[in-house]
């Protein structure tokens, strides 16, 4: 961890990076689960909670496309770009909460937006960090998405149950 | 269940990989180092591959639990220098597409590995899906293995440009 704190001292490119790979995985992750509670919530329906699923899982199909768009533009622009359109559009699937088939459609533009976005971060890093520090940089990279994922759904079923 | 455990062991268990992994991020530096960034590679594909065998042959709970945090040490071994191997072997006009259609055949992975991994259930047992499970891992390491291998034999066509210098800049 300690060596974490020095490579983000060196590359301060990388803080920013980080700060959002954490907190882009945690409100994915919170709001998958959120979904998941909402629909088993309204439908009462298992196979609606796996429509769900499917409708997340399908954009990476779309990844040859995702790629022409990650190595087309700017890595900084695409990802504000991006995590701002994803941002609205959760906002608001939570001010509306529409009805299973509109919902399905956001959550599958949701997924199809962040198709190119882990590109484009995987782009940027060897930009913000000398040749050295890549596997170091690319690991705490990892390392706070996954805490987001590990996180995130704990943190919703507690908000959901209040 | 095949341990005889709860829904609260249930998710310990899941919890255990990611302990692991959080564990193993001050390893990742030090092994890529001792073994080249196509042998951290291999040895994490290997090791995760290991860690869901010890899984299977597990008879008590503690001892599922710590193959899972074996596993989840590998996983950042094998995802950051997979992302590394690629960021400098791959022209950068070209990273973008190669980067989302590595991770976008991962996603599409996982989800048929759900559907599969539904169907062995059902027809098998928690201990077989495991061994399935750890031969494909021990098979895509050996796969993996052979490609880089035969990468690296081919001519060399010069250091490829890096998108920056490493000092902090834009991108």
């Amino acid at each position: 961890m300690v060596a974490g704190f020095g490579l983000v001292r060196r590359s301060p490119g990388l803080a920013g990076l980080l700060v959002a790979q954490t907190v882009s995985p945690l409100g994915d992750a919170m709001a998958t689960t959120a979904l998941i509670l909402h629909v088993q919530r309204t439908t009462g329906s298992a196979a609606a909670v796996g429509l769900l699923l499917f409708a997340q899982a399908i954009p990476p199909l779309a990844a040859p496309l995702a790629g022409v768009i990650a190595d087309r533009f700017s890595p900084g622009r695409l990802l504000a770009v991006g995590w701002l359109a994803q941002a609205v559009l959760t906002g608001l699937l939570a001010l509306l909460l529409p009805p299973l088939g509109p919902l399905l459609v956001v959550v599958f533009v949701l997924a199809l937006v962040d198709t190119p976005l882990s590109a484009a971060v995987g782009r940027c890093i060897p930009a913000v960090v000398a040749d050295d520090d890549l596997v170091a940089a690319n690991a705490l990279r990892s390392a706070v998405g996954e805490l987001g994922a590990v996180l995130g759904p704990p943190l919703a079923g507690l908000l959901f149950a209040r | 269940m095949t341990l005889v455990a709860g829904p609260v062991a249930v998710g310990v268990l899941l919890a255990a990989a990611a302990a692991g992994l959080l564990a193993g991020l001050p390893l990742v530096r030090p092994i890529g180092r001792r073994l080249g960034v196509t042998g951290a590679i291999v040895a994490g594909f290997a090791v995760m591959a290991t860690g869901n065998l010890l899984t299977a042959a597990a008879p008590w709970l503690m001892a599922a639990f710590a193959a899972q945090v074996l596993r989840g040490l590998a996983i950042p071994l094998a995802d950051s220098h997979v992302t590394t191997y690629l960021q400098r072997t791959t022209p950068p006009e070209m990273l973008g597409r190669v980067l989302a259609n590595v991770y976008g055949g991962v996603g599409v992975a996982a989800a048929v590995g759900y559907l599969l991994g539904g169907s062995v259930l059902d027809a098998t047992s928690p201990r077989t899906a495991f061994v399935i499970v750890c031969c494909g891992g021990l098979a895509g390491a050996a796969i993996t293995a052979v490609l880089l291998r035969r990468g690296r034999r081919q001519p060399d066509t010069g250091p490829q440009q890096r998108h920056g210098d490493g000092n902090p800049g834009r991108f």
